[in-house]
């Protein structure tokens, strides 16, 4: 896929969407698995180290089900997975071919052809999270980098914090949020007080009270602050 | 700091103006410690169009970036241009050989000595939207140049995206977006580079499109068709 046609906006968006229902490893990997995908790395790899009991425990929390296993172990021995940590940046396996080379070393057969790219998200709190995307003919272009970095950095903040529920802002009264859902069809103070049978001035005086309850000062204000409520669906 | 991105991706698509994208993306770039923010788009700043700058929080850095003046005589763009990866003055140096005090001429001056991390945004192999963070001493880790450069590909995406969504330009956009921030007409104006009876006709023209008679039906209506 070229990255033209990928709209990251859309992708952010739809992947974070999709992690905030995800409740497995399982999910979470494949969540990541798919944007990894965009960028045709489809296979990926996570492991997790952490301190457990004062002891430094490894382990594998998610393989795309299609990847070869030859690949992977010649990945996981791999100097890229090693220098990675170290650098704690993306690091793709032709950055490591330069590295390699210096010290006179070629790549092993079975990674032969293969692209990919180390990505480590670490934490004081969580210890380290290493991803390893690769495919055959993958793109590792600045975007693929800083897009697989977050994505992996999302997937390892949303793995360890579960989403909270937001707390809920404290509700207009039955009388404002009439009002307020006339005005917001574009009817005048006027016309508001005709329907609801009330006069005018108390039309203003409930939307007064929306606005300070709302915390703005303008009635342009509220109303946008109003119409992105109920687009989301956060409050009506 | 995933709270946060996300809190940027729902906003930006609830936007109603380019502005208000560039707007929410300088907050995010703010909390983490950048405390400056700069947006070009480059496409328009070679074509010598006036109005390039899409952002700009610091008053002042808009004159500095000329447009009369070459795009590619400035070392930082012509990086920006070359590499798409995030980089800081150090990169730059070490991509051209010039010393970082040599290369800080090139920064409009309220930048002094804090510290820049360029996002550069290309598509099809060209530069298309450049985004600066200044700050002294920001929070500043491989992870969070991740985010932010994946958000300044989501700033591009939106921007475009909204100039084909709306009927409306992106100056009515923006003028009926900072009106809907509570702006009086000269205020909006002002930030705009328009007089108050400019701002006026240009919401105006938006009611007419959007079918509205109000103000506030207008703004009501930009929202339902892009928060959606």
């Amino acid at each position: 896929m070229s990255p033209s046609a990928l709209r990251v906006d859309q992708t952010i968006r739809d992947y974070f969407r999709r992690l905030s229902k995800a409740s497995s490893d399982e999910e979470i990997g494949a969540t990541l698995a798919s944007i990894g995908a965009l960028f045709d790395l489809p296979h990926l790899q996570i492991r997790h180290s952490h301190m457990k009991d004062g002891k430094m425990v490894k382990e594998a929390i998610f393989r795309s089900p299609h990847t070869p296993k030859r690949v992977l172990k010649a990945l996981t021995r791999h100097p890229m997975i090693k220098t990675a940590c170290e650098v704690n940046a993306p690091l793709s396996l032709s950055d490591t071919d330069r590295l390699l080379a210096a010290r006179g070393v070629k790549r092993s057969r079975e990674l032969a052809g293969v692209v990919g790219l180390g990505l480590n998200v670490k934490s004081a709190k969580h210890g380290t999270l290493h991803a390893a995307f690769f495919g055959r003919h993958g793109t590792e272009n600045g975007l693929a980098r800083s897009l697989l970095l977050f994505a992996a950095c999302a997937a390892a903040e949303r793995r360890t914090n579960r989403p909270q529920p937001t707390p809920s802002t404290r509700p207009l009264t039955g009388r404002e949020q009439e009002v307020l859902d006339h005005a917001l069809n574009g009817r005048t103070d006027a016309e508001i007080a005709a329907a609801l049978g009330i006069a005018t001035r108390t039309v203003r005086f409930h939307l007064v009270n929306a606005m300070q309850r709302a915390g703005v000062t303008t009635r342009a204000q509220l109303i946008a602050l109003a119409a992105r409520a109920n687009g989301t669906g956060l409050a009506s | 700091m995933i709270e946060i991105a996300q809190a940027f991706i729902e906003t930006s698509f609830a936007a109603i103006s380019p502005a208000q994208v560039a707007e929410a993306f300088a907050s995010m770039a703010a909390s983490f410690g950048f405390t400056s923010t700069l947006i070009v788009d480059t496409a328009k700043l070679e074509a010598a169009i006036a109005s390039a700058v899409v952002f700009a929080t610091m008053p002042g850095s808009v004159e500095r970036c000329d447009q009369r003046a070459p795009f590619l005589t400035n070392p930082l763009n012509r990086h920006a241009a070359q590499f798409d990866t995030p980089f800081t003055l150090a990169d730059v140096s070490k991509s051209n050989g010039l010393r970082e005090s040599e290369l800080r001429n090139h920064l409009p001056d309220h930048i002094g000595d804090a510290d820049l991390v360029g996002f550069p945004v290309h598509r099809d192999g060209k530069l298309v939207l450049y985004v600066g963070c200044c700050g002294t001493k920001p929070e500043d880790t491989p992870v969070l140049r991740a985010m932010l450069h994946s958000c300044a590909h989501a700033v591009y995406d939106r921007s475009t995206a909204l100039s084909g969504e709306t009927p409306l330009t992106p100056r009515q956009a923006d003028c009926l977006y900072w009106t809907s921030q509570g702006k009086t007409y000269a205020e909006a104006g002002c930030i705009l580079g328009l007089s108050a009876r400019t701002v006026r006709a240009e919401l105006a023209k938006a009611k007419r499109k959007l079918g509205a008679r109000t103000k506030a039906e207008a703004i009501a209506k930009a929202i339902a068709r892009n928060g959606a």
